[in-house]
């Protein structure tokens, strides 16, 4: 399928994959505003910000699939620096182009950026307050869970895909990354070097027909 | 000149922060801590711990702060401009790679061969924050053993709520289950 570069967006390309829901029309102002507010609550790692943009860019504003929101984490991952940061950079250059990555990297910079600047300046009142760490351990825990549940989500359509390839995939790189202390850019590359093998297999058994 | 100092140095940890916030504290804590002095090692700590509660990555929050101790607020800016410069400038050229290719049939399956590693490494990390997030600190009464059953039962309760009420905004039971937090952990004393 071409990638149709020259049209303006309209949230409901042909080349994405059919789905049922109505995408809205795509927006840079109110993809700032949704990027500034997930920043806000990307606490505790970065990794919450993938239950976070797939909510509001694949469920809510139907802009993205889900599919596409793994491989571009896949990217940021594989990329140097905070996943949170290389994440909203691609998905918004994927988006709205050059345009969208730089509004991305500024509405994910603000939010800690401000924040953290206040913090600084009342440091001795957050640094040992019980309420604060009270509240946060409360958040803390909703957070895990929102992770937790999101992930199970999407372990379970990989188990349903009935695919031998992802479910073993699956099963490999969990193992890696929980029993060993590779880092996780290595266990991506693993996976892609499977994946290459795997591909090139079955080329060659395609072509012996 | 201090700010163009600030600015190279967490330009050189954003480029070798790989794999996630906790590989780049150890290359945070070098830079800032031993070499140059720019932070205490009880400060640095305090700062990871205020890291996990703040929104934003530990290496945006090290930079601000650190940025704000040395230099006030345009030393804040430079090193975090510093610290997401590299991490732009590659993802940029990722994106850009990713755009372009990722129709092609070769670059579709091997992506999709990376969704069941990406899941994986997900879990991974739910695995830890769970845990982190269920272990007793404090002396509160609700720690039985290397657990807290308060925060099982507000984890629970979470999981549930998002099984339960998709349409509601997650942020809001987080800060509920905050709110909550607030009251069982201060108050009550669980």
């Amino acid at each position: 399928m071409s990638q149709k570069k020259n049209l303006p967006p309209t949230g409901s390309e042909p080349n994405s994959t059919v789905t049922n829901k109505k995408a809205k029309p795509k927006s840079l102002g109110v993809f700032f505003l949704s990027c500034l507010k997930i920043s806000a609550f990307t606490i505790g790692g970065g990794y919450v910000i993938v239950p976070l943009q797939k909510r509001r860019f694949c469920d809510e504003l139907g802009w993205i699939e889900e599919e596409q929101i793994l491989e571009l984490i896949a990217i940021a991952q594989s990329s140097p620096g905070p996943v949170a940061i290389n994440a909203s950079t691609l998905l918004g250059y994927q988006l709205f182009g050059l345009k969208g990555g730089l509004v991305a990297v500024l509405a994910t910079i603000l939010p800690p950026l401000v924040i953290l600047t206040i913090i600084s300046a009342f440091y001795e009142l957050f640094a040992h307050n019980e309420v604060v760490r009270a509240v946060l351990r409360g958040m803390q825990a909703a957070v895990a869970a929102l992770i937790a549940f999101t992930v199970w989500g999407m372990a379970k359509k990989i188990i349903k895909t009935k695919s031998v390839f992802l479910i073993a995939m699956m099963v490999l790189c969990l193992a890696l990354a929980l029993l060993t202390t590779l880092n996780p850019v290595f266990v991506l590359l693993i996976a892609l070097g499977l994946s290459l093998v795997v591909y090139l297999i079955d080329m060659m058994m395609e072509r012996g027909h | 000149m201090i700010y163009l100092e600030l600015f190279l140095a967490f330009f050189k940890i954003g480029l070798f922060s790989f794999g996630g916030g906790y590989a780049s504290l150890a290359l945070i804590s070098d830079e800032i801590v031993h070499s140059r002095g720019w932070l205490t090692t009880e400060s640095f700590s305090d700062l990871v711990s205020i890291s996990q509660m703040t929104p934003g990555p530990i290496a945006i929050n090290a930079a601000t702060f650190v940025g704000n101790q040395v230099a006030g607020i345009p030393g804040a800016i430079c090193t975090t401009l510093g610290n997401v410069a590299p991490s732009i400038i590659i993802s940029l050229l990722l994106a850009r790679l990713y755009k372009k290719y990722n129709g092609l049939p070769m670059v579709k399956s091997l992506l999709k061969g990376l969704q069941p590693a990406v899941i994986a490494l997900i879990a991974t990390a739910a695995f830890t924050l769970t845990q982190e997030a269920l272990i007793a600190s404090g002396h509160g009464f609700a720690n039985v053993g290397s657990v807290n059953l308060f925060a099982i039962a507000l984890f629970i309760f979470s999981f549930f709520a998002y099984e339960k009420w998709k349409k509601l905004d997650p942020v809001l039971i987080m800060l509920i289950m905050g709110a909550i937090g607030g009251v069982g952990y201060y108050v009550v004393g669980f």
